[in-house]
Order: C-alpha cells, then structure tokens, then sequence
C-alpha cells in the first residue's frame, strides 16, 4: 500500500511540473506549487511510515504547512495588487508593466 | 476491500489536480485544489498517521483554502486561460515515468537496497521499539473531525457564495 501512495505522490509531483511548464496564468502557477508541496508532504510521510520506524515527522511537517501558507499569503497579496492596478494575470507580459 | 478504497483515493486526488488546470474559472480551479486538499488528508489517515491527517485537514482545508476562497471571490476580473492540455498531458507522463522507474522497474523489493539502511535494521525490535502511538481521544472520533471540517467549509463556501449574490444585485 506504501507504493501505491509514493506513485500517487510522484504523479501530483509531476502535475505539479507540468503545470507550471505551461500554463501562464498567475495564479493557476502558484496552485501548481501548492500541488507540488502537497505531494512530497506525501512522500515523505508514506516513507517515513513505511519503512522508518523511528524518529519524528512533524517538524518536517509543519515546515511543509508553514510553505503552503506563507506562499498562498504571498501570492494572494500579489495577486489583489495586480487586480487593483488593472494589470494583466499572464507572466508573460508582466515585464511590460514598469512602476 | 482496503486497495481499493486507496485507489479511489487516488483517483480522486489525481482528478482534482487535473481539474486544477481544466477549470475555466479561478474558483472552481480554487475549489478542485481544496478536494485535493481533502484527499491528501485521507490518504494521510490511511497512512497510519490519524493525528497529523486531522491537523493536515484543519491546516490546508480549514486555513488556506478559505484564504484562497476569500482572496479570490471577493475581486472579479476577467479570467483568461490558455493552458495547452496535451502538452500539460504528456509532460506529465514524461516526468513521472522518468521520476518513478525505480519504483516501477524495482529490481529488488529492498528500496533503499545499496543503502546503509538495509531491512534489518529498519525492522529490528530496537528501532520499532521508538514508534510512539497516537493519543486514544482523537483518534476514537476521526469520522467527527472530517464531518466537521466538511461542514465549516461548506458553510465557508456558502457563505462566500451568498455574499457574492448580495454585491450583484446591489
């Protein structure tokens, strides 16, 4: 059962890699990341409950958490910012705006 | 009876992340991303791990996706897409089978065969005897914590919902 659970963390991984290879959109990019750290959260605790006995996973974990969340802060911040100025949500073109 | 409950889990995790990408509008993507949020908190419980599923399903549904859904909702804005799905389709392939062949190919059922750490010391008594069980009050109400939290978050979304209706008629 631990196999099925690092494949699944290794397809959202990869999910995860593509997305942020191809969309453009601002957000959908950050959810990408999010998808990202949720997979290896997953990761390392199905090996770590699989084949580690020992030791403790939740200072790990709330590393994991405390990413998660500064990152969605951060990127909603952004993202009412870019709303408020009448910017545009695609990466590329952000270099044309100069404050 | 227990695989099979995994592989749902799996497929339900699997589609939300590819709803992320599929959905036109940036709420529905928002609402696919807390499903999958949720399914990572079970797959967490099925890990033998109940207690950090339950702070896992308080922290990622019950915080940052609320935060995303009122981040998101309360400013409209025109949303554009232009994700190209048969290229997010076999990128995804490509990585993953090039991540996983070591799982998939598995010469030897050992994963950290050639390692220091072989089974027999992972599994000796003297290793095992360190693993520390769950406190028995939380993990007796597991079924209460998930009702719970799924009926705060649809509240949550509810609410974000009529609040929307109320500034469109206005």
């Amino acid at each position: 059962m631990i196999e099925y659970f690092m494949l699944l963390s290794i397809a959202l991984f990869a999910i995860g890699i593509s997305g942020i290879a191809v969309s453009r959109h601002f957000l959908i990019m950050v959810f990408s990341i999010e998808i990202m750290i949720i997979a290896s959260s997953l990761f390392a605790l199905s090996v770590f409950s699989g084949f580690l006995y020992y030791g403790n996973i939740v200072l790990l974990l709330v590393f994991f958490w405390s990413i998660a969340a500064v990152d969605i802060i951060a990127a909603m911040v952004f993202y009412r910012y870019l709303v408020r100025t009448k910017m545009s949500l695609d990466v590329t073109k952000l270099s044309e705006y100069k404050d | 009876m227990i695989i099979a409950i995994v592989i749902l889990i799996m497929a339900l995790e699997i589609a939300a992340a590819i709803m992320v990408f599929a959905l036109k509008d940036i709420m529905h993507s928002a609402l696919a991303l807390s499903v999958l949020f949720f399914g990572n908190s079970l797959a967490f419980l099925f890990l033998s791990q109940p207690v950090l599923a339950i702070i896992q399903l308080l922290v990622m549904v019950g915080g940052i996706s609320t935060y995303i859904f009122i981040g998101v909702s309360s400013v409209s804005y025109s949303n554009f897409r232009h994700t190209r799905y048969a290229a997010l389709a076999a990128l995804a392939t490509l990585i993953f089978f090039l991540i996983s062949f070591p799982l998939l190919i598995r010469p030897t059922n050992n994963l950290f065969y050639g390692t220091a750490m072989n089974e027999s010391i992972l599994k000796s008594d003297y290793v095992s005897s360190f693993a520390v069980s769950p406190p028995n009050y939380m993990t007796a109400n597991i079924p209460f914590f998930y009702l719970l939290s799924v009926l705060l978050f649809g509240v949550a979304l509810a609410s974000i919902v009529m609040i929307k209706k109320l500034g469109e008629d206005k």
